[in-house]
């Protein structure tokens, strides 16, 4: 009987198709309606990098609403998938392997949401994977853009471009010219967000430092008023009296909007220059000068964040065409969408996949550790492995909300690398090492002057 | 200078290598972009609203609206159907073209009438004259190929186009023709079998569209026999009693001398008389349509060609161009809103100022199907074309329901397309080998 043959391409395109279905136009949540509706009023704010919005103004030229967006994260992402496997696979075992990745439910979930996340994502995979193919420039392009895409992606970015430059120095005078490469690319794409910006939101003010202030206030020793009020000088404060009490009443480690509105407010919202300055003082004392408070409710927030012992929620994935929670931004947002009948049972079972353990991060963080050792040999596993992890860790220090999407990229990293290991082990097609020498050689003769 | 000419040769030579598939999908993705998701009329979003309640009614073509439901599985909303009637134009004109042309020219001729304003402000709507245009451009690639499977496809390619509108029947016998084996002799025999398979799949697509539907509101009906008895008579300037069917104001029946829209005549405060409800009424429109006919027959012809002088854009106001995303309130509860990209409103823009030219008016292409049948007699693809564009034309004197720019559509698209392949045909390297 004849074998049926399925080229790498079909696929790859059936992945695509698979992932249509089941995104298409594009998933819009609070985050995407601010980018959209900024793309379109043309004014930038800081309270997200306005590099998305200027991305997604671009893209309205084409094609208007959030598909044109949702095809850059996605292609992003499967075409850096790709680029990927076929370093440490065969052709036709990395469009596999790159399917199955692309298509995970925990990664998939969040590529279909127009969002930040998914977007640097899609970046940092194809950073990754034109670094490992060799191709240096588009690679920091590539890295430029998913930094530029999220503040914190600097985490992730380090071990890639450490690990994967191609350069022809080593030792230790390769990790420096990484690092300056890193740095350069950081910085770029640090400027072009603040050159972009038109707005300052000082979002960090009203929230993350709050959060942070009120948080560790709540595990602080027991603190009269009168010095929680000196160590307050300045701050907007809702209340004058019992404000450590109200800490600890309102204190919620993944969310701050509680602290400046409903009943119980902790603050107000900052209004000028010396009040933010008095919060980012009152920060610096709060936080630095009780470390292990801020600790122990930073732990609270992780653990949470990596769903340790997260109470149950109605989904950890979002699968709606305009903001569930408020129909009210509909005409705000003029874009509407119904779902396929396919797509609709598709959604309910990513609804109810999202509170199965296959969207417990910790599972995967561990994974990740272990993985690290199992697929020691294949450098860019290794690079994305400590991407993935780095850049988990250093959500102790920022998450404010404990939202899923935040672990995708340690999640993808994850997925990729049991992909790869699972992939040498079994597959009969796994590229020979004599191919993978032919293929550093001729590397390393393009290199050369 | 030196690096500006190396990267534009380097341009040249990646265009170059392009694949007249890679042509196809390029053009068809920008054709969709130009208009993405798809403009939906009144008609079209009621017609949305049936595929996705899966309440059929004869309002709007039941296959197309079966066609919609099933999209529908896969894709909500109008993009599936914009999709697949550009895609059936752009692969069905590419797969006849080749036979004329090299791969390469047949998939730039494909796509480049496609985007010719003219032929692509109605296939950005999704109506049902769209659809047919794609589905009878895929049907004659389909007949054309040697395959059983795909002759069996063109037939269902054919049976959706009859269900898109019945009238087409007559103007799918060109089409039909070219299912059959150039081996096969004798005009009549030839005429006689695709004369066969056009009944046939007309009768399958009656067939579907009766098993579909759940309710019956006698539209084509109305919307041919109301503008037709009202139209004879007022240019006659007779009354009629027409027994069973309830006229409103008897005075107004008479008043003014055309009838061209049957919602007019039929609903709002100045209706004429009331819509048919029931088989009974349904007989007695059909009892006044024909003594209308019978007994004015002057007047009806009058009516008649004043419908086509009009229709070929000669006598009056002309708005061929209609390109809405949908009224947001009517498609509220349907959850579908969308906005133009700066690419589409540049689109329109061109759109609409060709459309103050002649390249909108179906007259100019009535006239260019003359020299398009004479040229291309040579060439049997081209020529079941043009004449069935031309047949529909025609068959649009008797039953046109109203004046509408849509309706010619399939003649512009046939002439374009003729008529440009037989000039890229002139260059030697772009012909078929």
């Amino acid at each position: 009987m004849a074998r049926i043959v399925i080229r790498p391409r079909a696929i790859l395109g059936a992945a695509l198709v698979v992932f249509a279905i089941y995104a298409f136009p594009g998933y819009i949540g609070w985050d995407t309606e601010a980018h959209l509706l900024q793309a379109r009023s043309g004014i930038y704010s800081d309270a997200h990098p306005p590099v998305i919005p200027a991305l997604w103004r671009l893209v309205e030229v084409f094609v208007s609403g959030p598909l044109g967006m949702l095809a850059i994260q996605a292609l992003a992402l499967l075409g850096g998938l790709t680029l990927i496997f076929r370093n440490v696979l065969g052709p036709r075992t990395a469009a596999i392997a790159s399917a199955a990745v692309f298509l995970f439910p925990p990664v998939a979930g969040v590529t279909a949401l127009v969002v930040k996340d998914a977007l640097m994502a899609g970046f940092l995979a194809l950073g990754a994977g034109w670094l490992v193919a060799g191709r240096t420039r588009r690679g920091l392009v590539a890295c430029a853009l998913a930094s530029a895409m999220r503040w914190n992606a600097l985490a992730a970015t380090l071990p890639i471009i450490v690990a994967l430059l191609p350069t022809r120095a080593r030792g230790m005078r390769r990790i420096a010219i990484a690092c300056v490469a890193w740095l350069g690319i950081t910085a770029a794409a640090f400027a072009t967000n603040a050159l972009l910006a038109d707005r300052h939101a000082y979002a960090w003010y009203g929230g993350y430092a709050y959060q942070d202030i009120a948080g560790t206030l709540r595990w602080m020793e027991d603190t009269p008023d009168a010095d929680a009020r000196a160590l307050l000088a300045g701050v907007p404060l809702a209340i004058d009296h019992g404000i450590q009490d109200r800490a600890r009443e309102t204190y919620n480690a993944l969310d701050y909007r509680q602290l400046t509105s409903g009943t119980t407010p902790l603050f107000d919202l900052p209004d000028t220059a010396a009040e933010r300055d008095a919060i980012a003082h009152a920060w610096r004392r709060i936080v630095l000068g009780h470390p292990g408070a801020y600790l122990r409710y930073r732990w609270d927030n992780f653990r949470t964040l990596i769903e340790i012992d997260r109470p149950h929620t109605f989904a950890q994935v979002y699968v709606w065409f305009t903001i569930i929670a408020a129909p009210e931004e509909t005409p705000r947002l003029q874009h509407d969408a119904a779902p396929s009948r396919v797509q609709d049972r598709m959604r309910i079972g990513a609804i109810a996949l999202s509170n199965s353990p296959m969207y417990w991060p910790w599972i995967y963080l561990a994974l990740s550790c272990v993985l690290l050792v199992a697929c020691r040999r294949m450098a860019v596993v290794v690079a994305l492995l400590a991407s993935g992890i780095c850049y988990e860790l250093a959500w102790f220090f920022l998450d404010p909300t404990g939202d899923f999407r935040y672990s995708q990229w340690m999640v993808t990293c994850c997925a990729i690398a049991a992909a790869a290991w699972i992939g040498r082990r079994y597959s009969k097609e796994t590229m020979r090492p004599s191919a993978q020498r032919t293929e550093s050689q001729a590397m390393i003769a393009k290199l050369a002057p | 200078m030196m690096d500006l000419r190396e990267r534009a040769n380097r341009v040249r030579a990646w265009l170059a290598a392009r694949t007249p598939r890679q042509l196809l999908l390029a053009g068809w993705v920008t054709c969709i972009l130009l208009c993405y998701p798809g403009y939906l009329s009144f008609d079209s979003i009621e017609q949305l609203g049936q595929a996705r309640s899966g309440h059929f009614t004869d309002a709007y073509a039941p296959v197309m609206t079966g066609v919609w439901s099933l999209c529908e599985w896969i894709f909500a909303g109008p993009f599936p159907m914009l999709a697949l009637q550009t895609g059936l134009f752009v692969f069905g004109a590419y797969g006849v073209l080749k036979r004329a042309l090299s791969p390469r020219a047949a998939a730039v001729v494909a796509v480049g009438v496609l985007a010719a304003p003219p032929v692509f402000a109605p296939m950005a709507v999704i109506w049902p004259d769209s659809l047919m245009a794609g589905a009878l451009l895929a049907a004659a690639a389909a007949l054309l190929d040697e395959r059983r499977a795909m002759k069996a496809a063109g037939a269902v390619a054919l049976v959706i186009a009859g269900g898109c509108r019945p009238e087409v029947a007559p103007a799918t016998i060109p089409l039909a023709m070219l299912a059959l084996p150039a081996s096969l002799s004798g005009r009549l025999r030839r005429a006689g079998l695709a004369v066969a398979l056009v009944v046939a799949c007309s009768g399958v697509a009656r067939l579907v569209g009766w098993i579909l539907v759940d309710d019956d509101t006698y539209a084509w009906q109305q919307r041919l026999e109301w503008i037709d008895v009202v139209g004879t008579l007022r240019r006659a300037h007779a009354d009629d009693p027409m027994p069973g069917l309830t006229v409103v104001d008897r005075a107004r029946l008479l008043e003014g001398h055309d009838a061209y829209d049957a919602y007019v005549l039929t609903h709002g405060p100045k209706r004429v008389a009331e819509p048919i409800a029931d088989d009974a009424q349904s007989e007695a429109l059909s009892a006044a349509w024909h003594a209308a006919i019978a007994d004015h027959f002057g007047a009806y012809a009058t009516h008649r060609g004043e419908l086509m002088l009009r229709q070929l854009g000669i006598t009056h106001p002309w708005l061929p161009v209609f390109d809405d995303f949908g009224d947001p309130d009517h498609l509220m509860l349907l959850h579908h809103r969308a906005t133009p990209s700066d690419l589409e409103i540049a689109w329109r823009a061109i759109v609409h100022v060709v459309a103050l030219t002649p390249l909108f008016r179906p007259l100019l292409y009535v006239l260019l199907a003359i020299p398009a049948i004479v040229l291309a007699r040579r060439r049997r693809e081209l020529l079941a074309l043009v004449a069935s564009g031309v047949m529909y034309e025609i068959i649009q004197l008797p039953l046109a329901s109203s004046v509408d720019y849509r309706f010619s559509h399939w003649l512009v698209a046939t002439v374009w397309l003729v008529l440009v392949a037989l000039a890229v045909a002139r260059k030697p390297a772009w012909r078929a080998s």
